[in-house]
């Protein structure tokens, strides 16, 4: 049973505007994060969300205020301040003697915390350490996901995936030579290691038409350990992966593609009428405007009745 | 100038021995989702070449797959867009689940069932209207309105009507008589669009705070529930047979005594006698359970105020809105009364 909707209206024009633009969509918008700091993280900790918070500048919220929430116990609070700021990702950090350095990054479907995944970060290194060049911001950095681990478990699959929805930016129609500026690898040591670095690409002629790459750190760097997970049911990950009816391509009948990429169609006719097949036109045969109005029979006639005045005048 | 020129083809000649190549060879192919920027490799991490230099070896490992997906972006046809050359992206591949659910269609209120259902079509109207009295364009609602109320300055009193009565107040009862029966029906369809009568009859409630005994009541129906009574489902070892019987139908003796039956059957005809309406149950049903939780939210409020050490009586919008519920509750009563007539 889905609850029910909300009862009372919103009370002024701008109101109504906020809860219309935070109804379901066929084609959604990026997915925000927020940022939210546990109440006894530290400065480290605290860096950490920053630099993360860097990577993601556009479409994130970073609360400056510490909460006193714990994900994998109670994620109501949590969820409240998501749905105020209506984002869909969380990154949350805290540290403590049991869990030292340790950050939550998760997802929401529905308002509700579907994925959760914990990691403690080790060999860490802020984006202000590195001291090169940084990127610009609105950047879709390359992802790379590196190692046999990713592919094993159903965990590390849906991890991945997770992955890919935080760190992916906004979806690109275009994207020119410029933009590919930025890459973040993720390395898979075993399934419970993944190494997180960040590059600049800078690209270099090859003597080809395709550019050589070169990579340089640009930070941060982070080894993450991870701890606990909660990953959605397979039922709601389905549900969540639905796509509403407008957006789904239908497939058209009749219609295939060979190896070579030349569509051919099949197409289906109805028996054809040979008597009314256009044949060779003669100028003879054609019926005259007044004519054509009216059936081959009845136009003798018409034609008999305006001759015989004509005669009798005459005579 | 010939010096120059030998630069020249010099570096040229250089350069061609300095590029690096853009080839990169891997024992598995890597796979792309070039509509993302994603590159999955799913080669195994070579151990011993990562523990001799990590950083090394992980940043090697990078540039490979970075220049691989430029390999790979490099066949896509490019345009020109604004004097720069771009690549048109693929949609992604690698599906990412949704924030929220599919949009869904607006439940139909029932108004606009009837209006679907008889064919018809909203008739248009303009926002502005030509008021004969000002000569002039006013909006047909909101601010400023056509036929305000709170232009009107004489009413006539109707020959009918006591002329003691205040035609003003008259007015604004109407008016807001108005808004309550708007509320009242918008309430109503948002009802109708989530069935809730329906729940209403089952004997399991949803609750925020369930007791132990309504929860294994909510078992039982919820075992009860599948085609066969929840005969064939599996039970627990320890589990207790669920008890949870229906009602049993009574029926009266044939034989008993002739003034009890001759008393039964003259209600049955004398209920047939009258021309009163039929009580539709569900709607009665419907309309207490309104009242019922109007009157909770009511008290609760009251409480809420209590607790404040102000009792303001002038609190002008609790004022309106009690004036609301009772003008609810008092309609409710009127349409009862007039059926019974």
């Amino acid at each position: 049973m889905t609850a029910v909707a909300r009862v009372d209206r919103p009370k002024t024009r701008k109101g109504s505007r906020i809860v219309k633009a935070r109804e379901p969509l066929t084609i959604e918008n990026p997915k925000k994060t927020s940022f939210v700091k546990a109440a006894n993280i530290n400065q480290r900790t605290a860096q950490i969300l920053k630099d993360l918070y860097t990577l993601k500048k556009t479409e994130s919220v970073f609360y400056q205020k510490k909460n006193d929430i714990r994900p994998f116990e109670d994620v109501s609070h949590l969820e409240k301040l998501m749905a105020k700021k209506d984002t869909s990702l969380f990154a949350f950090g805290s540290h403590n003697k049991k869990r030292p350095q340790n950050i939550v990054l998760g997802r929401t479907f529905d308002r509700m915390v579907s994925d959760q995944f914990e990691f403690g970060v080790e060999n860490y290194k802020a984006l202000d350490e590195f001291k090169v060049a940084k990127i610009g911001i609105m950047v879709k950095p390359v992802l790379i996901f590196a190692g046999e681990a990713w592919q094993q478990t159903n965990e590390m699959k849906r991890l991945k995936n997770f992955l890919i929805d935080f760190f992916r930016g906004e979806p690109r129609e275009y994207l020119g030579v410029s933009g590919l500026e930025h890459a973040i690898s993720f390395t898979a040591m075993g399934s419970s290691t993944i190494l997180l670095r960040s590059y600049k690409i800078h690209l270099k002629r090859s003597g080809q038409k395709t550019p050589r790459a070169e990579v340089e750190e640009i930070g941060p760097r982070m080894d993450l350990k991870l701890r606990r997970h909660k990953i959605a049911s397979d039922d709601l990950f389905k549900q969540a992966l639905r796509q509403p009816k407008g957006l789904k391509v239908k497939k058209k009948k009749n219609l295939e593609q060979d190896d070579l990429g030349t569509s051919l169609g099949r197409v289906h006719m109805e028996r054809q009428d040979f008597g009314r097949l256009q044949t060779r036109k003669m100028k003879g045969l054609k019926k005259k405007k007044g004519q054509a109005a009216s059936g081959g029979g009845e136009e003798s006639g018409g034609d008999a009745a305006e001759a015989e005045p004509m005669e009798a005048d005459e005579v | 100038m010939t010096t120059r020129v030998e630069d020249i083809l010099g570096l040229n000649g250089e350069t061609e021995e300095v590029f690096k190549t853009i080839n990169v060879e891997k024992p598995l192919d890597c796979e792309f989702d070039i509509g993302e920027l994603l590159v999955v490799d799913p080669n195994a991490i070579e151990e011993y070449k990562f523990k001799q230099n990590e950083t090394d070896y992980v940043d090697n490992l990078s540039r490979d797959n970075v220049q691989l997906l430029i390999n790979e972006l490099f066949k896509i046809p490019t345009e020109v867009k604004e004097d720069t050359v771009v690549f048109q992206l693929p949609k992604p591949v690698t599906r990412i689940p949704r924030e929220k659910p599919c949009p869904k269609p607006k439940p139909l209120t029932k108004w606009e069932e009837y209006r679907k259902k008889k064919g018809l079509r909203p008739a248009k109207k303009e926002k502005l209207v030509w008021d004969e009295a000002s000569k002039e364009w006013k909006p047909r609602y909101g601010m400023k309105r056509i036929n305000s109320e709170k232009e009107v300055w004489a009413i006539p009193v109707p020959e009918t009507a006591d002329p003691m009565v205040d035609q003003f107040k008259l007015m604004r009862e109407k008016k807001k008589e108005r808004i309550a029966k708007n509320e009242f029906q918008r309430l109503r369809n948002i009802q109708r669009a989530h069935k809730i009568d329906k729940f209403a009859v089952s004997s399991v409630m949803p609750t925020d705070k369930p007791t132990p005994e309504l929860m294994s009541k909510a078992a039982a129906v919820a075992k009860g529930s599948t085609a066969s009574l929840g005969k064939f489902d599996r039970k627990l070892a320890l589990e207790k047979e669920a008890k949870i019987k229906g009602k049993k139908r009574k029926f009266v003796d044939n034989i008993g005594s002739i003034s009890t039956e001759k008393e039964r059957t003259m209600k049955i005809l004398d209920e047939l006698n009258h021309s009163r309406p039929k009580l539709n149950y569900a709607r009665v049903v419907e309309k207490q359970m309104k009242k019922d939780v109007k009157e909770e939210i009511r008290q609760k409020k009251e409480k809420k105020r209590g607790t404040r050490s102000s009792k303001k009586l002038g609190n002008k919008k609790a004022a309106i809105k009690m004036a609301k519920l009772n003008r609810i509750k008092g309609k409710a009563k009127g349409a009862k009364g007039k059926k019974r007539r």
